[in-house]
């Protein structure tokens, strides 16, 4: 098969002569389980050879440290439940179309075009935005760009941990989010000109004590409680969008966020009274009208500087398969 | 990108879905979620990376519940016992309604008819050729509420009976099982059946036939009751014991061959007007039947709320009677033995026999009987012709027809000289006279019929003829004593009524 020579065009290092580490894990991945795998994902009818797909599966298992936590090593039968769990014939698929093989497209346009175009509506609102995106994504999935003279398509991305749609769909947003930034950055001209507002009033001790043990105790929470108070009351998401984020029931959501709101209370309490007040002055600054304190809670609780998704797919790919 | 992620790092498309569909690992679950919790655009990436819902399902229409309250389905538990509860009550109903029937009407429904022991336990002899099953009215098995006439009727347009008896103008259809009556009859190792002899002049003997069941082409069998007194346990002993011998024929002769005894009484005797016809109209109450009696024109009746009504038209008008008794009155009787009454006048005697086995019927008849086979020359039986037996001393006649078997009865005869006219559609007239008969004699004249036309006539001269002096004179009735009713209470009290209305403690 010739796809052993069109696969030298993608990043992913599917030839056992282009890296030594990919090889290695190659060669340690057991004939019995390689086969069982490669059947079971109908990689021959996307293209693929074995050698192929054990590379890919040992990229795949190298990137995501085979679902152990970083810094545990895999037993073989670690490896080998992880292999079993994943979604192998997306996988296949994924890296057969990222290998450019006819027959693979063929089946990703016949399963997921149409998809594709439908998710993307449903992420836009509108059904020619719909089709730009997603004619703009598939063009990118098909490898027109080009990275060092080399294809780069998203698909090599793929490990088969979720499905193959809901990374499309994952992607579409991704690619949505990033053209609304853009789009959004641009600021109209005039604001530029207007006069350099007046700076900001001295802040009273007790409001820079109480901003203190805000930003503290918003900071020892938990990742999820975090989540639940920037989800509902920064971006307004409701209660049934942040269940379905996280698979519980809404009314658990209502429940945690009011259990949340009580123990962030007394949590602040505790903060307030380490900062140096005492209870009863503690007390009487949790009354301070909000207007008149300066806390940020969007900034202390969005952190997170980030960059464009389409730029971090390629970057993840990259260490991915440098991993590898 | 299996760490926390670093400032300025998103997870990727890969991760993100795969948090999307619960298939992260818990490490990197926490990763990702604490990367979602400081960064605004991953959660609108997650919010809009959501699987789109299932489509709404369209809003049912609201169950229109029964009960009232849709959100409760759990009235669903109680439809099987609501269903228990209506068919208890539906049940309570229909035992209302038929009232706490008497043992003797659970005995009823199974069986076809009932044999009753004679009270002085004398064997009762059974012959093949005739045989009548003499019930208790009681133990009638044919609901009362239907109409006798109609049904009998019905039953004798049915020509597949070889057989008819004629019991007044009610001709009952045997019933079709022959064979099942003749089991009975040839179920001479049983002991009841050994009892069961009936005979003529047994039969003229009796004081009180209580009711018959007739059946089968080729003979007919009945059981009967000599004692009118028979207490009901004796009787019902003997319904039990010969039940258990005739489950054959209860089974295959169904509830079409009962009749009232009284009712069968009074029409054997040939009262005109009498008989079943007290039945063509319901009660006053509505109620159906527990008991009744009839003796001519004059019936008894008790419904089932054991009101008692008399009627003084064979049933057509309905009374109430003063109950003087203490009690419920649970079974009334014609208690009183039938006496014969001779041939009626002139425009009641035409009296259409129909099918019978020879001396079925004139067992319970007192007097005379004539009767015989009408045949052609050659031998072969000639149904439907007609008999006409004439006094010659007082020019009545009666009229009957042969049988399918060309055979013919005319029973209640006074004893006398008769003529006898046969003819036949295509026979000539044969015509003998001075045919003597004598009381309690069954006298036998077969008719040979020639062919040729009716108008033609065969004279033949009888030669012999028997004479019963204690006969009465033919047009007379017979000196009968007066109607007697009985009525037997929950309490075993008997009172005795002969009018039905003025009633005395027995």
């Amino acid at each position: 098969m010739d796809s052993a020579s069109n696969s030298g065009d993608l990043n992913i290092p599917v030839s056992a002569g282009e890296s030594s580490t990919p090889a290695l894990a190659f060669s340690d991945f057991p004939p019995a389980l390689l086969d069982e795998l490669w059947l079971k994902a109908e990689a021959e009818t996307l293209g693929l050879t074995q050698p192929e797909f054990g590379v890919i599966l040992a990229a795949v298992g190298a990137k995501t440290n085979h679902g152990l936590p970083p810094g545990t090593s895999a037993s073989a039968g670690q490896k080998a439940a992880f292999f079993r769990s994943l979604r192998l014939p997306d996988l296949a698929l994924a890296h057969a179309c990222a290998l450019g093989r006819e027959p693979a497209w063929e089946r990703f346009v016949g399963l997921y075009r149409a998809a594709l175009v439908r998710a993307a509506q449903g992420i836009t609102g509108s059904a020619s935005l719909g089709e730009d995106l997603a004619d703009s994504l598939y063009a990118e999935l098909y490898g027109l760009r080009e990275v060092e003279g080399q294809r780069k398509s998203p698909l090599a991305s793929f490990t088969g941990r979720g499905s193959l749609l809901g990374w499309l769909r994952t992607t579409l947003a991704q690619r949505y989010t990033d053209h609304h930034r853009r789009t959004h950055r641009e600021a109209p001209l005039e604001d530029f000109d207007a006069p350099t507002p007046a700076p900001p009033p001295p802040i009273p001790v007790e409001n820079t004590v109480l901003t203190a043990a805000v930003a503290r105790t918003l900071s020892e929470l938990d990742p999820e409680d975090r989540f639940l108070l920037a989800a509902y009351y920064l971006d307004r998401m409701t209660l049934l969008q942040i269940a379905r984020t996280i698979n519980v029931h809404e009314a658990t959501i209502s429940r945690r966020l009011k259990r949340l709101l009580e123990g962030l209370r007394i949590r602040l309490l505790k903060n307030l009274c380490a900062g140096g007040l005492n209870k009863a002055a503690a007390l009487e600054s949790l009354g301070t009208d909000p207007r008149d304190i300066e806390i940020n809670l969007r900034a202390l609780l969005q952190t997170s500087q980030t960059g464009a998704f389409n730029e971090q797919g390629t970057e993840s790919t990259q260490q991915a398969a440098n991993t590898a | 990108m299996t760490s926390t992620f670093k400032p300025g790092h998103h997870p990727d498309a890969d991760q993100l879905s795969a948090f999307i569909e619960q298939a992260l690992p818990a490490h990197e679950r926490d990763s990702v979620l604490a990367h979602l919790a400081v960064c605004v655009d991953c959660r609108a990436v997650v919010a809009l990376a959501l699987p789109e819902e299932p489509a709404a399902l369209p809003i049912p229409e609201p169950r229109r519940s029964t009960f009232g309250r849709s959100w409760f389905s759990g009235w669903i538990v109680f439809l099987p016992a609501a269903a228990a509860v209506a068919a208890l009550a539906a049940f309570i109903f229909f035992v209302h309604r038929q009232g706490p029937a008497p043992q003797q009407q659970a005995q009823i429904s199974p069986a076809p008819f009932a044999v009753v022991q004679p009270a002085s336990h004398a064997p009762i002899e059974s012959t093949p050729a005739t045989h009548a099953v003499k019930a208790e009215k009681l133990l009638s098995p044919k609901p009362l509420e239907e109409p006798p006439r109609a049904v009998m009727g019905a039953i004798a347009a049915n020509p597949s009976a070889p057989q008819a008896v004629q019991a007044g103008q009610l001709p009952i259809q045997p019933p079709p099982a022959p064979s099942a009556f003749n089991s009975f009859a040839s179920s001479g190792s049983a002991a009841a059946a050994d009892q069961i002899q009936s005979t003529p002049q047994a039969v003229s003997q009796q004081g009180e036939i209580h009711g018959e069941v007739v059946g089968g082409p080729v003979s007919s069998y009945k059981v009967q009751a000599p004692a009118a007194k028979a207490q009901l346990g004796q009787r019902q002993n003997v319904f039990q014991q010969v039940e258990s011998q005739t489950v054959q024929v209860q089974a295959e002769a169904p509830a079409r061959v009962a009749t009232e005894s009284a009712e069968m009484s009074t029409a054997i005797a040939g009262s005109a007007g009498s008989g079943l016809s007290f039945t063509q109209r319901p009660l006053p109450s509505e109620l159906p039947l527990l008991s009744s009696a009839a003796r001519g024109p004059i019936v008894l009746a008790i419904d089932t709320h054991y009101s008692v009504f008399v009627s003084n038209d064979s049933g057509g008008h309905w009374q109430p009677v003063h109950a003087v008794w203490k009690g419920r009155a649970v079974r009334v009787e014609a208690a009183a033995p039938v006496k014969m009454l001779a041939l009626p006048e002139s425009g009641a005697n035409v009296e259409s026999f129909a099918a019978l086995p020879q001396g079925a019927v004139a067992e319970k008849k007192a007097g005379a009987i004539l009767t015989g086979t009408v045949t052609d020359q050659s031998g072969a039986v000639v149904p439907g012709a007609t008999v006409t037996v004439t006094d010659p001393g007082t020019h009545l006649s009666r009229s009957v027809t042969s049988d399918a078997n060309g055979r013919y009865l005319a029973a209640g005869l006074d004893p006398g000289s008769y003529d006898l006219d046969v003819s036949a559609p295509g026979f000539r007239t044969s015509h003998r006279t001075s045919i003597a008969v004598a009381q309690t004699k069954e006298i036998v004249v077969n008719f040979p019929l020639e062919v040729g036309a009716s108008a033609q006539t065969v004279t033949v001269e009888a030669s012999q003829a028997s004479v019963d002096l204690n006969a009465v004179p033919p047009g007379k009735a017979r000196q009968a004593p007066a109607p007697h009713f009985e009525i037997i209470t929950d309490k075993g009290v008997h009172w005795v009524s002969a009018d039905g209305i003025n009633w005395q403690p027995k």
